[in-house]
């Protein structure tokens, strides 16, 4: 089967890059800021300060870790059609999903931006949930019209209700993560069918150069005691949390995963996990991040080639633009830092929102589900064999001759990705069609999605089972 | 006429020494002029203050990026921090533009960005205090009665941290130490219209912006 293989990364520079990273776990260590966790190093054999919660992971630790993790990913969806279950980790077709938490939305009729509300997260969800190319969601939006300590209570209520895909979560907060938990558990149908099939994932994001937040470590161990899996994204920034050279981004940010990887297997061996790094570049210019510069898209690959390394799941974002209108500069990052992900082979993609993680739209969303299609045909490759080079139809058709009513084109022709936004016809159909652009045919696309698509209901129970989690959490802030 | 121009000479080389973003040669520099019995305070003002300056134009005409612009600040407080040692009337000589105490609020661990304001602030003459990462409202305002400061800047880079920029503000009012400071707020999710919502006084979209926005609001609370 011809299909792509992108290595950016040679085998002696990913030994170097292994080498420095377990370097800088032994010399100079990482901070985890809690108790547990550092007890848990501790009697691992790493050596810790418990004052400054510095832990140094000796390389033992490391291998002894990398031995344990399972080399599968099992995403479970609470409609079990949904599931994401793949046992090959090495073959190279990603997973592709929303990522968390943007404020701001581009209305669909006036292209101006306004504040996001629940209302556009359940249209957002809806729409991930009739993607063909979006397999897991997380809550896209942090909706504005709700008390900031609600948020994501209120966010995950509509997640689970809109979307039968699985959940992620990027964890914050103890108790907002006990309240999800208790969420997915209901959605599951009580806690011994959620430890069967646990609908959650959780992200833990690491606090670069090498700490962590107090807070998202607690909310880790609390997860694994559910069997929830872990993935871990460190997102050194160039320049400012890491070096600015790739190589020392990239292997401080590897040191950072791979401590996450040590504590998870040390808290229970044999967890699921998922090795993911989001190395970026600061933009010197602004002191902002810089999202889809071709820094950002190229470490894409070069992920998928350490995940490859150490033979572990790999996940990595791609399609978070600073683009703030879905423009040609939004399709131009979309497909470069798309195609870098998918040609490197992640084993799970997450991402596609709008101005550097601040904004999202459901036309947005539908466009992004449009190039996944283009970049699976790539991958998904074909075949070179007698039927295909078609040797006899060639012979038989003869010069001058035409293809187009033969049974071997019959049999063959739908192997071609046919796109439903983009635009191919003469431009004169085109012009009297309206002679729309493709923010035009996203809208139109993402309109019919929501008038014509639900998602698998929610049982009564559970949506009041979900809500009285929500009225719960309501009443504790207000008792504060 | 020798020993001006041999002094000029030598301020001019301390005002280099920022303009190369060189902490080292910038310490060197000001040791040198010092002791050539030049007056530190014009040391101060011709040399350290004259590139630092010169830094901060190039870097507002995007001629330099943040790199040089921290190093060069870094020159500066290095030049600064020897002059302090060796001027024995630097406290009445000369005062700081004013004083900032910065902190990251409850429940966030972020500080690069605060670290960079840090940085300009101090570039520009501001004596500046990091009280940190993670800092509760009641620490907030515990700093503010002990240390006085003119301006007081809160940041937050988390959706679900940056409230506590609110509870901060409430900490101060019902301390009564409110309306004797200047409050700033920033951080990545933080907007004007937050800012305002919650009654700060200024807030700026990055580090350079929120240096020139604390002097000026400095400026209008004196005159």
């Amino acid at each position: 089967m011809a299909s792509p293989i992108l290595t950016y990364l040679s085998k002696e520079e990913l030994e170097s890059i292994h080498l420095a990273s377990c370097r800088i776990l032994e010399k100079t260590g990482v901070r985890f800021p809690n108790k547990q966790a550092l007890n848990l190093f501790s009697e691992g054999g790493a050596k810790v300060h418990n004052s400054s919660s510095l832990v140094k992971i000796p390389s033992k630790m490391v291998e002894d870790a990398l031995e344990k993790v399972p080399r599968e990913i099992h995403l479970y969806a609470r409609d079990p059609k949904k599931d994401i279950h793949v046992t090959d980790i090495k073959r190279r077709w990603p997973f592709f999903g929303v990522q968390l938490g943007t404020t701001h939305v581009l209305n669909m009729k006036t292209k101006k931006r306004r504040p996001a509300t629940v209302n556009d997260l359940a249209d957002c969800i809806t729409i991930v949930d009739a993607c063909e190319n979006m397999d897991f969601t997380e809550a896209i939006i942090s909706p504005q019209d709700v008390p900031l300590e609600l948020t994501w209570q209120h966010a995950f209520n509509i997640t689970f209700r809109n979307c039968s895909k699985p959940v992620v979560w990027t964890v914050e907060g103890l108790e907002i993560t006990r309240d999800i938990i208790e969420m997915a558990i209901a959605v599951a149908g009580g806690e011994n069918e959620f430890r069967k099939r646990p609908l959650l994932s959780f992200v833990v994001l690491t606090l670069p150069p090498l700490n962590n937040d107090p807070d998202a470590v607690a909310c880790i161990l609390e997860g694994i005691k559910y069997g929830i899996q872990i993935r871990v994204s460190a997102g050194t920034m160039a320049g400012a949390s890491s070096p600015v050279t790739l190589a020392g981004c990239l292997a401080q940010a590897n040191a950072e995963a791979l401590s996450w990887m040590v504590l998870v297997q040390l808290a229970n061996p044999g967890h699921p996990f998922v090795f993911g790094l989001n190395p970026r570049i600061m933009d010197m210019r602004y002191g902002t991040v810089s999202l889809s510069s071709p820094e950002w898209a190229l470490m894409r690959a070069c992920v998928a080639d350490i995940g490859r390394f150490y033979d572990l799941p790999s996940l990595a974002y791609q399609m978070v633009v600073p683009s703030k209108l879905v423009d040609a500069q939004a399709g131009y990052e979309k497909a470069l830092t798309g195609l870098m992900a998918a040609l490197g082979g992640l084993n799970l993609a997450g991402g596609f929102v709008m101005d550097s993680q601040n904004q999202t739209c459901p036309a947005d969303i539908v466009f992004s589900d449009e190039i996944i299609g283009a970049l699976r045909r790539i991958l998904r490759g074909f075949e070179v064999n007698d039927e295909t080079l078609a040797l006899d139809l060639i012979h038989e058709t003869g010069p001058g001759g035409n293809f187009v009513g033969t049974k071997h084109t019959l049999r063959h022709y739908k192997e071609h990705w046919h796109p439903t936004l983009l635009e191919r016809r003469s431009w004169s159909e085109w012009s009297n069609d309206g002679a729309k652009d493709l923010w035009d045919r996203a809208v139109e696309r993402a309109e019919q999605i929501l008038t014509s698509h639900k998602a698998v209901p929610l049982s009564k129970k559970v949506c009041q089972e979900l809500d009285h989690i929500v009225k719960t959490a309501e009443k504790r802030l207000e008792l504060r | 006429m020798a020993a001006n121009d041999s002094n000029s000479r030598l301020i001019a080389e301390v005002a280099r020494a920022i303009q190369k973003y060189d902490p080292d040669t910038a310490r060197a520099a000001v040791e040198k002029a010092l002791n050539a019995g030049i007056d530190p305070s014009k040391i101060l003002e011709k040399g350290l203050i004259v590139g630092v300056e010169d830094v901060g134009s190039k870097f507002a005409c995007g001629d330099i990026f943040l790199p040089e612009l921290v190093l060069g600040s870094k020159a500066m407080q290095a030049g600064l921090e020897v002059l302090k040692t060796r001027w024995k009337n630097m406290e009445s000589e000369w005062k700081a533009l004013g004083k900032v105490v910065l902190g990251t609020v409850k429940g966030d661990m972020h500080n690069i960005g605060k670290q960079i304001v840090a940085s300009l602030l101090a570039a520009v003459g501001f004596e500046v205090l990091d009280i940190g990462e993670d800092v509760s409202e009641k620490t907030f305002v515990e700093k503010v009665k002990e240390i006085k400061p003119d301006i007081l800047g809160l940041s937050a880079l988390l959706t679900t941290s940056m409230p506590h920029q609110q509870y901060v503000i409430t900490a101060l009012e019902e301390a009564d130490v409110r309306s004797k400071i200047i409050l700033m707020v920033g951080g990545a999710p933080t907007t004007e219209e937050w800012a305002k919502e919650i009654g700060a006084d200024g807030w700026a979209p990055n580090a350079a912006l929120a240096t020139d926005q604390a002097k000026k609001l400095l400026k209008m609370k004196h005159s």
